[in-house]
């Protein structure tokens, strides 16, 4: 960087002089000094360092800007701006309108400034259109009446209220921490709800933005603008508070910033404390949504601080590095050009080492969830209105992600300072497309899906009541192990005895009417009939008393389920006992694996391992054994449903009791060496997969996502 | 201002009254990153579909016949038709339907004043130029006559013309030439010199068609800027020239407006000089290095050593300053006894590296020459530091690099030091020649920058075809291993074809290597002429003499643009001028220029390129890839074959590097012009 500009001689002979209704007010910044220069007409705020400052001090319309500059170097010494540092701070004071220069006929540039102003608002609203603000009025008249009345209401006893009140909402939300939280998701996105919230909304956050204009108001400052942001075709309030930047104490302009969020948390609190006391009812739901939206989406949105909310302006001043996320990404641009292109001569943005962490993880963290968070919206819009939404998706993504990256990926080429400070941009570039193209297309990864299912037996090895009745005799073994055809369990039904001794006494009476109608043809046939229909109805009871003997249908160790309880019990019929199982009887579970994940997976598998749920630390390798020829809803046991444990989803809505939301396809997997010792107890299947690149995977998902949301 | 001056340009020059808008000229634009885009797009992709539709030979033939008609005509009679044709050019203006009338009038005047009419090639190059587009015209297919049909065309439809060249010698030849056609037209036309005196250079500016040189013409709106000061508008003028006295202003200005330029050696004018802006000078600069200050940082720069304390990237011919050499900067202030000032401290790192790329990276002779200014009668003992043009190779005398580079260069070559100047007006090629509503050029060599130049002017480029075929072998290329090979390869070359009674042409890329080459003639005992930066005194009487039978000229790429060796009856006959190109130029075009000063207008002639690997060129660009094929270029057939790649892949990169700077210099341009728009809606600057 010179010292001398070439420019200087259009600018030397320039008397600027700053316009008297400017304010200055220092500020620290990170040990130090800075100052905010405010212009109250125009609204424009612009913190300058202690350096530029001296300059813009000596502006004083009589002096030369040489004259400023040489003054400034006596002054400043080593650290004395360039002539070029010095052209750029006069022309943004004087884009500021912060500055009178005498330089003649400035009409037309201030006409074409205007024009340039309005045209790139309007290019705001076309690059990102899931964001537009839009002002609507100057609220300083109500302003000017309201908050008197609040800073008249505010004092020690109110901060003491306040906390009290916080403090009762927390701890009663902590009480009811499970009512309240119980179906959340589904309370809240209920019909009726979603009326309840469209109403709510934005009444909490009118009184959330009045909350910042009261604080910026009593701070001195003025509120000239409130307005509309849409914020992905959701209307939200806004005041415009940037005046509070030029506050001195950092903790003001905290206060400014967290002012919305401490209100909000106030109105939870009550909304909290008013619905413990509430009875079910219109009032009763209508205070949840209220505590839920001041509270909970006020925390994840205002409250986060890596979106450029609140909380960002509030931690932003607190570490007093103003502009944090743009700092932060041109210190990464800085560690990239340092590190990856070796530049030579740079100069680290950052000044001590605490400064460099939180700029090196903010914009870490940050990119990352507006990656996740910019993924989630385009899909919500897309699958609510599809052309539209996948129209608006495609050009959010080109406007926020295409041109910044092609913008960044081309800057080494057109920045020249690329082209001779470091190594050679085009090798960089090369190597470091050729090692993300390796890294997604070439190198495979280790690849495998799991899924859930349960240990599985088949129908003979179940141990149930063939039918109905009360447990008579238990002939369980002591050791557990019986033959097939081993009488276990007897039961006795009365209802089946009693219709027994009916249908015998039945049988003889109509017996007796065939004996007696010898000589009527016609009625003696009829009796005929009867004997026969009581006989049938007498063969039926027989073979259904055998039933009531459970007997083992195969050989092995059996299992009863709650053997203490059986004594007199009364058994439904097919109500399971217990299993029999062999020694040498594999271990087979049956696992659910998701439609869309089906193909892959008796496809391409190579190779399977369970892990059962009780003890996930052991690892049994296991072969695919068979496959339920079919896609269904149906999942094989309730163990797999979230009711379960599991992490399948059953369908409310369905009248059958096992009917999961999605498809499935059921396939059994056996574990030769090892014997089943429980039955429906979870397993974690894995199917190993051959390894496949990161981008072909990512392809894949991106194509079933598009396929079940949009169906293309 | 007319509406076609804000939507682009108008399809043919217009006429701009001087009276409304004291000196018209379009507005400062910028292009949108979207209009760069659809530029790129449309010269690369699509412009060669409309040029299929637009064809100038079909309106070529239609005037021929037109003009033939008129041939019969007495004098008197046609002096009536061009009246009628003058008074329908200014009452129509320029169309299509009075083009074909104005151009035969204008050929069959050519015929009567010159003794030449038109061919209808030239007809043709005149038409694209008229069209807003550049004529590539091979050389020597006479492009000062060509363009005359467009220039005069407009000059009698009232429209200023200038034409621009890239120097005074050729201005005022071309202007010299053509006045017969223009005084027998009845318009007035005058050639800028640089020595031409203020009211002589008003009465120029007047004048209907103006031949000039295209820093004459820059420095001349520079000074009106200097004249018209904090007067932004036309009415500022007329205000103050009313409060002041009417002349005071008007009676200082030269230029009556920019409207319509006609530029010859297009790529010369519009690329290679774009790279340097023009900048007028005076006064002393208040914060200059003293002298004292300058020598001990000469002297500081003068113990460092290469790779500990500095590093020099030849590729980007650019400093690296290495910690250890910044230390020197410290211990300097330390032995300082008064300390130094804070001004000084904070140039003392600047200057070091201005220092030492002033002791390694210019060369005497190569980048300046210490001399007397020819022309003037100062002895020697007055000498003074001289820039040589990279692509013109002359002497620009009245330029000198900023920074406090040219006095540490002083030091140097231990000359007077000069005071560095106070900028006082600046302006880029490119941001004056997009001033003028309509711009066309002309030249031999335009096909390699075609892009540029539409991207920058708006201008495409349009090749006409040759009118006789051209008699120009192409002798050898060959790539030698040393210098010594090759020169002993040039002095043979030559002694070969005097022999033979041909005329020959050495051309160079440097003063240095043509003065190493003069000596070894010497040695030979050839008789030679040099053209260089620093002998250019007589050069038009070397150019005169050059295409005698057996004369040796041997000269840089100065001689490369524009220069119309004559050849003599005995030169043609025993195979015309024969031109040597013994160091590859800056740009293929300028080679192609140099190839362009033999086989003229059907002349014969030949070519030979004789290189080494030892040249500059290679020894910056290609060192490493030199290096890595080296076994290669002693291989039979393809050896020879990989040689000349390796050189023309050298001078690609150096092409590329070029275009590159260009193209940051006018995206600074732009970027400084935003950051100064507080300086107010500048008008005229």
């Amino acid at each position: 960087m010179s010292l001398f500009s070439k420019n200087w001689y259009l600018v030397e002979s320039l008397k600027p002089r700053l316009k008297p209704q400017v304010e200055i007010t220092p500020q620290q910044q990170r040990g130090e000094r800075a100052y905010a220069l405010r212009d109250p007409v125009s609204g424009s705020i612009q913190l300058y360092t202690e350096q530029a400052y001296t300059v813009v001090g000596l502006m004083n319309g009589e002096r030369s800007l040489n004259d400023i500059w040489l003054l400034a170097g006596d002054s400043l010494q080593d650290a004395l701006p360039t002539q070029q540092d010095v052209i750029s701070l006069v022309a943004s004071l004087y884009q500021l309108d912060m500055l009178y220069l005498d330089a003649p006929g400035n009409a037309l540039d201030l006409f074409q400034r205007r024009d340039k102003k309005q045209e790139k608002k309007r290019l705001q609203k076309l690059y990102s259109p899931l964001s537009v603000q839009i002002p609507l009025w100057d609220p300083t008249r109500f302003l000017d009446r309201f908050c008197p009345l609040v800073d008249r209401l505010m004092g020690k006893w109110l901060l003491a209220l306040y906390l009290l009140v916080t403090l009762t909402g927390l701890v009663v939300a902590a009480q009811h921490f499970e009512a309240l939280t119980a179906n959340a998701a589904d309370r809240i996105l209920a019909a009726e709800n979603l009326f309840l919230l469209w109403f709510l909304y934005p009444l909490v956050k009118i009184i959330h933005e009045l909350g910042h204009a009261v604080i910026v108001r009593r701070y001195g400052g003025q509120v000239h603008e409130v307005g509309v942001m849409f914020l992905v075709f959701f209307p939200m309030p806004y005041v415009n508070a940037s005046e509070s930047a030029a506050f001195s104490s950092k903790y003001q302009r905290m206060t400014v910033a967290a002012a919305g969020l401490i209100v909000e948390l106030f109105i939870a609190a009550v909304a909290v404390i008013l619905w413990s006391m509430a009875s079910e009812g219109m009032v009763k739901s209508m205070l949840y949504n209220v505590a839920f939206m001041a509270g909970v989406s006020t925390l994840l949105f205002n409250g986060n601080p890596l979106l450029k909310f609140d909380a960002y302006y509030v931690l932003s001043d607190y570490l007093e590095i103003p502009n944090l996320a743009k700092k932060s990404v041109s210190y990464w641009g800085y560690l990239v050009k340092r590190y990856v292109f070796r530049f030579r001569e740079l100069e680290d943005p950052a000044q001590d080492l605490r400064e460099r962490y939180w700029l090196f993880f903010y914009n870490l963290f940050s990119f990352v969830y507006r990656v996740v968070i910019s993924i989630s919206i385009i899909l919500f819009i897309g699958s609510q209105y599809f052309v539209v939404g996948v129209m608006l998706g495609i050009w959010t993504l080109v406007s926020s992600w295409v041109i910044p990256f092609v913008k960044t990926v081309s800057k080494p080429f057109t920045e020249p300072q690329f082209a001779y400070q470091g190594l050679n941009p085009k090798w960089v570039m090369a190597v470091l497309a050729l090692m993300c193209w390796g890294l997604l297309f070439k190198l495979p990864l280790p690849y495998s899906y799991t899924a859930a299912g349960v240990s599985w037996t088949e129908p003979h090895e179940r141990l149930y009541a063939g039918e109905s009745g009360f447990v008579e005799r238990i002939q369980l073994p002591a050791d557990g192990q019986v033959l097939a055809g081993q009488e276990l369990i007897i039961l006795t039904n009365y209802e089946l005895l009693d219709r027994l001794a009916s249908v015998k006494a039945q049988l003889q009476e109509a017996r007796s009417r065939v004996r007696s109608a010898y000589q009527d043809r016609a009625r003696s046939s009829l009796g005929q009939a009867e004997v026969t229909r009581f006989q049938d109805e007498l063969a039926d009871i027989e073979s259904a008393l055998l039933q009531t003997s459970v007997q083992a249908r195969t050989n092995g160790r059996m299992v009863v389920q709650d053997p203490q309880t059986l004594p007199h019990r009364y058994l439904k019929r097919g109500e399971i006992i217990g299993y029999v199982l062999h020694p040498e009887r594999p271990l087979t579970v049956r696992v659910a694996v998701a439609e869309t994940a089906a193909e892959r997976v008796l496809g391409q598998v190579q190779g399977v391992s369970l892990r059962p749920a009780s003890d996930r630390s052991e690892e049994i390798p296991a072969t695919l054994a068979a496959v339920v020829p079919r896609v269904s809803k149906e999942i094989p046991s309730p163990v797999l449903s979230t009711q379960g444990g599991g992490e399948i989803i059953l369908d409310p809505s369905s009248d059958q009791a096992l009917q999961s939301l999605e498809n499935y396809v059921l396939i059994e997997v056996e574990a030769a060496g090892l014997p089943m010792t429980r039955v429906f107890e979870r397993f974690y299947v894995r199917f190993d997969l051959p390894s496949e690149p990161l981008a072909k995977r990512l392809y894949r998902q991106l194509r079933q996502v598009f396929i079940e949301e949009f169906d293309v | 201002m007319s509406s076609a001056s804000r939507s682009g340009r108008s399809p043919w020059p217009a006429r701009h009254a001087v009276s409304v808008a004291l000196r018209p000229e379009r507005d400062y634009y910028t292009l949108s990153w979207l209009d760069r885009y659809w530029r790129a797009l449309y010269s690369r992709c699509l412009w060669p579909l409309p040029r299929l539709w637009f064809s100038p030979g079909r309106l070529a033939r239609k005037i021929i016949t037109a003009s033939d008609v008129l041939q019969p005509l007495d004098e008197a009679e046609f002096q009536q038709h061009l009246l009628a044709v003058r008074q329908r050019l200014v009452r129509e203006g320029i169309q299509l339907s009075t083009l074909v009338m104005a151009f035969a009038a204008v050929r069959e005047a050519a015929g009567r004043s010159l003794g030449m009419r038109h061919h209808h090639t030239q007809i043709r190059a005149s038409l694209i130029m008229l069209r807003g587009m550049v004529a590539e015209m091979a050389t020597g297919e006479g492009k000062t006559l060509a363009c005359t049909l467009a220039s005069c065309t407009a000059a009698m439809a009232g429209i200023k013309v200038h034409v621009v060249t890239t120097n005074d010698y050729l201005a005022e030849r071309d202007c010299e030439e053509m006045l017969p056609l223009f005084h027998y037209l009845g318009l007035s036309a005058g050639a800028l010199n640089s020595d031409t005196e203020l009211p002589q250079r008003q009465k120029i500016y007047h004048s209907d068609i103006l031949y000039s040189a295209n820093n004459e013409l820059v420095f001349d709106y520079l000074k009106d800027l200097l004249v018209l000061g904090e007067r932004r508008q036309t009415v500022d003028v007329y205000r103050d020239s009313l409060t002041t006295g009417a002349a005071s202003i008007t009676g200082q200005l030269m230029h009556q407006g920019l409207v319509f330029a006609i530029v010859d050696e297009a790529d010369s004018v519009f690329i290679d000089e774009s790279r340097t802006p023009l900048v007028i000078s005076g006064g002393d600069l208040p914060q200059a290095d003293s002298e004292d200050f300058l020598r001990q940082i000469m002297s500081l720069a003068q113990t460092l050593e290469e790779g500990r304390q500095y590093e020099i990237a030849w590729q980007q011919r650019r400093i690296i300053l290495l910690p250890a050499g910044r230390q020197g900067i410290e211990t300097l202030a330390e032995s300082a006894e008064a300390g130094m000032s804070w001004l000084q401290r904070a140039r003392s790192e600047e200057l070091l590296v201005q220092a030492l790329t002033a002791l390694h990276l210019f060369q005497r002779d190569k980048h300046y020459i210490v001399g007397v200014e020819p022309g003037s009668d100062d002895d020697e003992s007055a000498a003074k530091v001289m820039i040589v043009d990279d692509y013109t190779g002359r002497l620009a005398a009245d330029r000198s690099w900023e920074g406090g580079l040219h006095q540490l260069i002083e030091i140097k070559e231990d000359c007077e030091l000069t005071q560095p100047q106070k900028t006082l007006a600046k302006i880029s090629y490119q941001q004056f020649f997009r001033k003028y509503f309509y711009l066309s050029g002309m030249t031999g060599t335009a096909r390699e920058v075609k892009d540029e130049f539409y991207s920058v002017y708006g201008l495409l480029v349009y090749k006409v075809p040759l009118l006789r075929k051209s008699r120009r072998r192409l002798l050898r290329y060959r790539v030698y291993p040393t210098m010594a090979a090759k020169e002993q390869a040039i002095i043979a070359a030559v002694q070969k074809k005097i022999a033979a009674g041909q005329a020959v042409l050495v051309g160079t890329a440097t003063v240095d290597q043509s003065e190493r080459l003069a000596q070894q003639l010497q040695a030979a005992e050839i008789e030679f002429e040099l053209l260089t930066a620093k002998q250019d005194a007589d050069e038009a009487g070397v150019v005169a003499r050059a295409g005698q039978s057996g004369r040796v000229t041997l000269a840089t790429s100065m001689a490369g643009r524009g220069t119309d060796i004559k050849l003599t009856a005995q030169t043609r006959e025993a195979g015309g001028l024969h031109v040597i190109i013994c160091e590859l130029q800056d740009a293929s075009r300028i080679d192609r220029q140099l190839e362009g000063r033999g086989a003229r207008q059907g002349d014969p002639g030949s070519v030979e390129y004789l290189l080494s690997f030892d040249d500059p060129l290679v020894q910056v660009y290609g060192r490493k890839l030199y290096r890595l094929l080296q076994p290669l270029f002693f291989l039979p057939y393809i050896g020879h074959w990989c040689g000349r790649r390796l050189q023309r892949y050298c001078q690609w990169q150096l092409e590329r590097k070029h275009a590159r700077e260009r193209r940051m210099t006018q995206k600074n341009d732009e970027q400084e012009k935003k950051t100064l728009a507080f300086l107010g809606d500048g008008k005229w600057g």
